[in-house]
Order: structure tokens, then sequence, then C-alpha cells
């Protein structure tokens, strides 16, 4: 007899992960791989910066090795408001230090949402909010984000998915897996529309020290001082620490529309005794340091991104933005046929690793998928050539036609 | 207007972090608190193992700073099975390294139970369970441990809550907050009862290491190779580290029994991404190491056990099982009124901060509270003579 598995999980992919097997498939059959498919900058040279390296050893060697306070560290705390209300984050109600960004988005959407409401995601989209939905039983939404705009959410689509039962929006920016950084006037219509259907936003900004050629990060907890927003943050991406697992969460808004909300995060809070604490010593000396590490980390990864859309848009039958953040980017494809298919066996054959744009929510026509421009610039030369063959004869093999191209969503 | 939270927090109470709430304000009135409340080895005088420090600094400086594979690093999860299979643990078929056991726990629960669903829990026992499960809109039904066969649990208590909504039963051993050390004729029947009813057993076996006075203990996992066991460990208590957040699940029995089940929980593993990376570089060298810390700090908690047991049963109006392991005592109080009520007054007159029986669940109309015998025998001296007196001044036991 079998246990059966809560009903839960049944529709939780993370396609992300499932194609780390397809890798091993290609690898037993003598594939060189190229991965360009994991978000983690450790893995691809980049180096923690020592400060922060530092400041936790240190913590070791002092045994803040038991458990911290259940909402962080207060250093650590008073540190992010600090640079929350610098950064212009208004009517900040509470900071808690949690096991990397994931967590404090598992505790914002535990707190909130009850089976049969639903949220509103971003198509394409991180796939840990789907995952987390699906576990608390509760309905994903798909808003729609705007290639033709530069991947710019489409306020329209997203307002037409709103009903009763919709409790929160997720905006990601700097977005994961497009790289594009969202216009103040996007924002705006965001918390417009939050504002007037009483909803939170969940504004996921990870990745907001991580920008190119000028563009700037708003936050959105800037724009408004009227509405429930849940900043997350952490030191994964702008402090190269992934694997610290060190992240937090801002909740703004007026202190009577935020309180019971903010209760229940702290409860979720408590029952899981406290964040990693060594690795929460850290957190004041990134946020306060001299940030030197990130300049020229924005320097190679946006010279990175330039060379991926202009190498990509080369290829016939490619169309790549020009990411604008982050360390993705997210070509589309014209062909016949999935897209997970079409990743399935690139990865076979070639040994290139990208994941699928529907892994990312988006199905139908264009096919689309994620690249990590992470690599050094002779692994992502090679990957592309590699890429370019074999969309070639992908091609050649599965002809493609103006009608087979359906519109997505 | 207000954001409504979500229902599942509504009815979550977690009583040993809400007292420090109580201690907060006492602390503020100036009384001297002697903290007996929170089981953190690491406020007293216990510390982490140095190789243990040394390993997740190594890896920090190999830059093992960024995801690790999500059920753990290889090193890891060798060690932990080769520490599993000396235990006598039988047919494992994964090992997950988590955020602590608290999230080993969290996937096990959500991978498992769907809404209408019950797990048995102990009462009294870690409140953790009971949160998780409300959490996930799913009922937490106690079965009694025994105060009268020094808190071994209650069997036939155990069964008669069993119904076809039943989905896994829930083993705290050794046992937070009583101390006891199960006997293997005791884990043969709740085996048993699994077995008969195709249910799952969850053994939390986080004190494992810490026994006192030639106590042995049995993991579940190696008496059964036909039920499907999740076994919780971690480096919390035997390793002195619970803010590193390490923790893991061992899942043994049958192939075809556990197969979908493990599927769902390592779903939910690759949607978190990873426990922390450096911190496991700790986990091999802790569970391969000579122990020699282990020793000591048993001869310190065995003898402030001792004192506890000494001296909670000469209060009058105080009975105490003698703890066998970990670091907790659950005396039981002769008064009228709820032990919540006692406690909190205890807090703010005397400073001395326990939890309350309540906190943990209790058979009904009985009273008690916990105590972490962490602290060095001069606290816990000046804190049991407090507790005395004010027992004694205690309107119910004046009449």
């Amino acid at each position: 007899m079998s246990i059966r598995a809560a009903r839960r999980t049944a529709g939780i992919r993370y396609a992300n992960r499932e194609v780390v097997q397809l890798a091993e498939e290609a690898q037993r059959r003598g594939r060189k791989l190229l991965n360009l498919n994991i978000g983690d900058p450790n893995i691809f040279g980049f180096r923690t910066p020592e400060c922060i390296q530092e400041a936790m050893i240190r913590a070791i060697r002092e045994n803040h090795n038991g458990y911290s306070h259940s909402s962080g560290l207060a250093e650590a705390r008073a540190a992010i408001r600090r640079q929350a209300e610098s950064r212009g984050l208004r009517k900040v109600q509470e900071v808690l230090v949690t096991n990397g960004g994931s967590e404090a988005i598992d505790m914002a959407l535990s707190a909130l949402v009850n089976s049969g409401d639903n949220v509103l995601l971003p198509a394409p989209g991180y796939p840990l909010y789907a995952a987390l939905l699906s576990r608390l039983e509760a309905e994903t939404r798909r808003y729609r984000l705007d290639e033709s705009n530069n991947w710019q959410p489409d306020i329209e689509h997203m307002a037409e998915q709103i009903d009763g039962r919709t409790r929160a929006i997720v905006l990601i920016n700097p977005n994961n897996p497009t790289g594009c950084v969202y216009s103040r006037e996007t924002i705006e219509a965001v918390i417009d529309l939050c504002r007037g259907h009483k909803l939170v936003l969940i504004s996921d900004e990870i990745y907001d020290r991580i920008l190119f050629n000028g563009h700037e990060h708003v936050p959105s907890a800037s724009l408004a001082d009227d509405v429930c927003i849940v900043t997350i943050n952490g030191l994964s991406k702008n402090y190269i620490a992934p694997g610290l697992r060190c992240g937090w969460s801002i909740t703004s808004g007026p202190a009577g529309l935020c309180e019971d909300y903010l209760q229940g995060m702290r409860k979720l809070s408590r029952v899981r005794l406290s964040a990693g604490h060594p690795q929460q010593h850290a957190i004041a000396p990134a946020l306060l340091g001299a940030q030197e590490h990130l300049p020229p980390l924005c320097d190679i990864l946006s010279r990175r991104a330039r060379f991926c859309a202009e190498r990509l848009n080369a290829i016939e039958g490619v169309q790549c933005v020009e990411p604008q953040g982050a360390f993705y980017a997210f070509p589309s494809l014209q062909i016949a046929g999935r897209d997970e298919d079409f990743v399935r066996e690139l990865i076979l054959e070639t040994g290139v690793i990208v994941v699928q744009g529907s892994g990312f929510g988006l199905q139908g026509q264009p096919s689309y998928f994620r690249i990590v421009t992470l690599p050094g610039d002779e692994v992502l030369a090679e990957a592309f050539d590699r890429i370019e063959d074999f969309l070639g004869s992908w091609r050649r093999r599965h002809p493609f036609t103006e009608e087979a191209a359906a519109p997505a969503l | 207007m207000r954001i409504e939270p979500a229902r599942r927090t509504r009815d979550m109470v977690y009583a040993v972090r809400d007292i420090v709430l109580v201690a907060e304000e006492a602390q503020r009135a100036g009384k001297d608190l002697l903290y007996l409340n929170i089981g953190d080895p690491n406020l007293y005088d216990f510390r982490t193992p140095e190789h243990i420090l040394d390993a997740v600094r190594d890896a920090m400086y190999r830059n093992r700073n960024g995801y690790s594979h999500s059920s753990g690093i290889e090193e890891a999860r060798d060690a932990i099975r080769r520490r599993a299979l000396s235990q006598g643990i039988r047919e494992i078929r994964d090992i997950f390294v988590t955020t602590g056991a608290s999230e080993a726990i969290d996937i096990a629960l959500s991978s498992l139970v769907n809404p209408g669903d019950n797990v048995l829990i102990p009462a009294p026992g870690y409140p953790l369970y009971s949160s998780l499960l409300c959490k996930l809109d799913v009922q937490a039904r106690e079965y009694l441990l025994n105060e009268e066969e020094g808190w071994q649990p209650d069997l036939a208590d155990m069964e008669a809550r069993v119904d076809d909504k039943t989905r896994a039963i829930v083993l705290i051993n050794p046992n937070n907050p009583t101390g006891a050390v199960y006997r293997k004729e005791f884990i043969e029947g709740v085996i048993d009862l699994c077995r008969r009813n195709g249910l799952v057993l969850f053994s939390d076996e986080i004190y494992d290491r810490l026994l006192f006075d030639d106590h042995q203990h049995v993991s579940s996992a190696s008496l059964a190779d036909d039920v499907c066991i999740l076994t919780f460990n971690g480096l919390s208590k035997n390793y002195v580290a619970p803010g590193f957040r390490i923790g893991w699940c061992i899942v043994s029995g049958p192939q075809e029994t556990t197969a979908d089940y493990l599927a769902a929980m390592l779903k939910l593993t690759r949607a978190r991404l990873s426990a922390s990376h450096p911190m496991q570089y700790g986990i091999a060298p802790a569970l391969d190491g000579d122990d020699s810390h282990l020793q000591d700090m048993i001869q310190r908690l065995e003898s402030r056990a001792a004192l506890t047991d000494r001296m909670m049963n000469a209060i009058e109006g105080i009975r105490c099982v003698r703890p066998q392991a970990a670091f907790y005592a659950f005396p039981s109080l002769e008064i009228e009124e709820e032990d919540e009520d006692f406690v909190k007054a205890l807090i703010r007159e005397t400073g001395v901060v326990v939890v309350h029986g309540g906190g943990f669940g209790q058979k009904p109309g009985s009273r008690h509270f916990r105590i972490v015998t962490l602290p060095d025998e001069e606290i816990l001296r000046r804190a049991y003579e407090r507790v005395a007196d004010f027992l004694q001044a205690w309107p119910s036991r004046r009449k």
C-alpha cells in the first residue's frame, strides 16, 4: 500500500530544478554541459564580499550560534530599516529577517490567503510563488508582462484578473526571468489597483542593486503610504550570498491597516523559532558598507546582458529584449512544437542547459526560454553557437508556420 | 479598514515565545529575571564544538556560499546515512537536509495531510506540531503521555484516537517537555498501530544523544522495515548549534509505500531551493567526530536534572518525574487555578521564567509547568527557592 501525498503537492512543478535531471542524462551521454540555468552567482566565480564572510565567521567565533529573536537580530533589523527609509520607503511598520527571501514570501502569503483565495502573479515569473500558493491551496492568476513594451506589466490585463477573492498582487522588480526594471508609472498603476481593491502588494526587489546602463530602481513602497506593501529583499543576489539563506520582509503602510496581518506573520515567524543566526550578523555590515563590489558586478553583468541580447537577436527565429538589471534574459523563439520538447532536446543534444518559458507560467506561442547571464563570455558565446546550430536543425525538422503561432495567455 | 489575516494564523498560539512578552514586562518592572524557558544551550554554559565551527568557516572561504543541492550536500547526506545505519535504521529511502528540523517537519506534514485529515500528537508535546497543523487547516489530536508511567505514551489512549482520517502519529523521543526516553515495548506498540492503520510515524529524535543515567535511546526506524517512518534530527541540540538551523529527515520503509510521499516532499524541498550551504559542512565533522563534547555536556545536564528532581520534589504541592534525557522537566502543580495564571504571576512576582503546562497540552484538569534545566546549578537553586516561596503563598495553597 502506498502513502498518498497531500493534494497541495500535485500541482507543484519546479522546472528550474527539473532540467537538472535532463542535464545529468546529457552528461551521461558524454555532452559537455554549459550551465545557463542556475541563478547562483557563486558557481560562476563571483565571490561573497569579504566583509560579509568576516562578519559571519566572527559571529560564529563569538558564540552567536543559538537562536536569534524570531523577528531577527535587532542590529540587522535596524540596518534594514535605515536603508529602507533612506531609499524612501514610507511608513515602515515591521522588518522580519527570514531564511532567504523564499521564507519571507512564504510567510507573507501564508499569513494572508485562505484556500480559495487568489493572488496575481506575473507571467512569466519566478516559480516559487505558484508553488507556495499551491501548497496553501490558493489559486494562482497570471497577469501578462508585455514583451513589446520591454516586459513591463500589462496593467489592463492585471486589472481584469482581480475579483472578490483576490488578496494580493506580486511584482518582481527587477524581474526574474526577463531582467526588466519597472517604470515609476507602471508601479504607480499597480499601487492604484491595490488601493482600489484593498489588496496587499508583495514587491520582490531582491535584485534591486543589480542595474545596468543608468536604469533606476524605484521601490514600490516609496510611492505610497496608504497601501500595505510587503517588500522582499536579502543578501542572496545583491551581496552574492544565496547559500547563506538570509532574507527579509519590510512591511509598510498605515499601522491600522497592516497590524492584524503583521500579527499573523509574526506568529508564523515564532513557530519556526528563528532565521539562521550567525549570518544575520552580516546584514548590517553588508547594508552599511561601501558597496565596493557592486560597480564591477553591475559593469560585467551589463556587458554580458548586452552581449546576450545582441548575439541572440542575430539568430534567425530568436528575439531578445535587452535586460536592464538582474542576471537573466528571456528570449522568444519562433518554433513549431512545445518549448518543453525544444529545451529537452537542446539539453540532451547540445549540453546547453536553459529553462523553458512554460516553467515560468507562460503557455502557448511564441515559445520562450530563460538564460542566466552569469557565465563567462566564452561560455556564453559557445552556448549561443550551439543554440544557433540546434535551432536551425529544429526548424528544418519542424517547419514553422505563422498559423502555428497563437498568442500566449 | 484592516487587512484580514489568513484563518490559519488565528488559532496559532506559541506559548514558549508568547511567555517572553510577560518576561519583558517583568524586566521593565525591575525584576531580576532567571530564564528557565528557552531550550537554547548556547545561552548558557554550552558551546558549539570547535571543529564544527572550523568546518563552516573553511566552507565559506572555499566559496560554498551559493545554493546547495535541494536535498543537501552529498558529504553531509552520506554522514547522516552512515549514522542512521549504525543506529540500526533499515530500508533508508532518502535523506534531505533542511533549515532546522522545524522545516523538515513542516515539509513532511505539508506533503501528507489534506484539510479534514488528522494527526496524533503527544500531550504534553512540543508546540511546533500543533502550530504547523493549524497552518495546514488540519486537526491535531492529542494523545496522552502517562505521568504515572514516567511519561511513556498511553497506547490505549493513542489507539482510541485513531480514525479513518488519521494520517500520522508523532513521537518525540527523548521528549520535550518531559525529558522521558521511550521504552522499546512502547515504541513497538506505536509502530504496530501505524502498521495496522497505514499511518506514517514521525519520530522526532533531536535529543537522542543527551541521555542520563545509562538510559538507552532506541530509534523507532530500527524496529521496523515495513512501516513508513520519518526520523527527524539535526545539529541544534546534540551538537549545540540551534542557530545554524540545520536539521534533516531520514525517510525509511518499503519502497512502494514511500515513493509517492517522498516525491511530494522532494518537490517542496526544490521549491525553497536549499538549506544554508556553508552550515551543511558542519554535519559530517559533527557526526563523524569523536563526540568528545558530549561527555562533559551530559555530565552537567545530568547533575542539573538530578538537582531539579531533588528540589522540585521537596516542594509541597509539586511532583516531578526525573528527566532521563534532554534538558527539560515537567513538574505537576497541585493548585486549583489555571497553570497559565500561576506562571504569569510567578514571572511577574519572582522573575522566574518558565512556561505553563497548558502551552504544551496536558491531561484535562492537571497543572504543570516546563523548566529548562540548562542554567547552572546556582541559578537553578535560586529559581527553585523562589518557586517554593511563591507556591507557598499562592491562594489555593494557603487554604
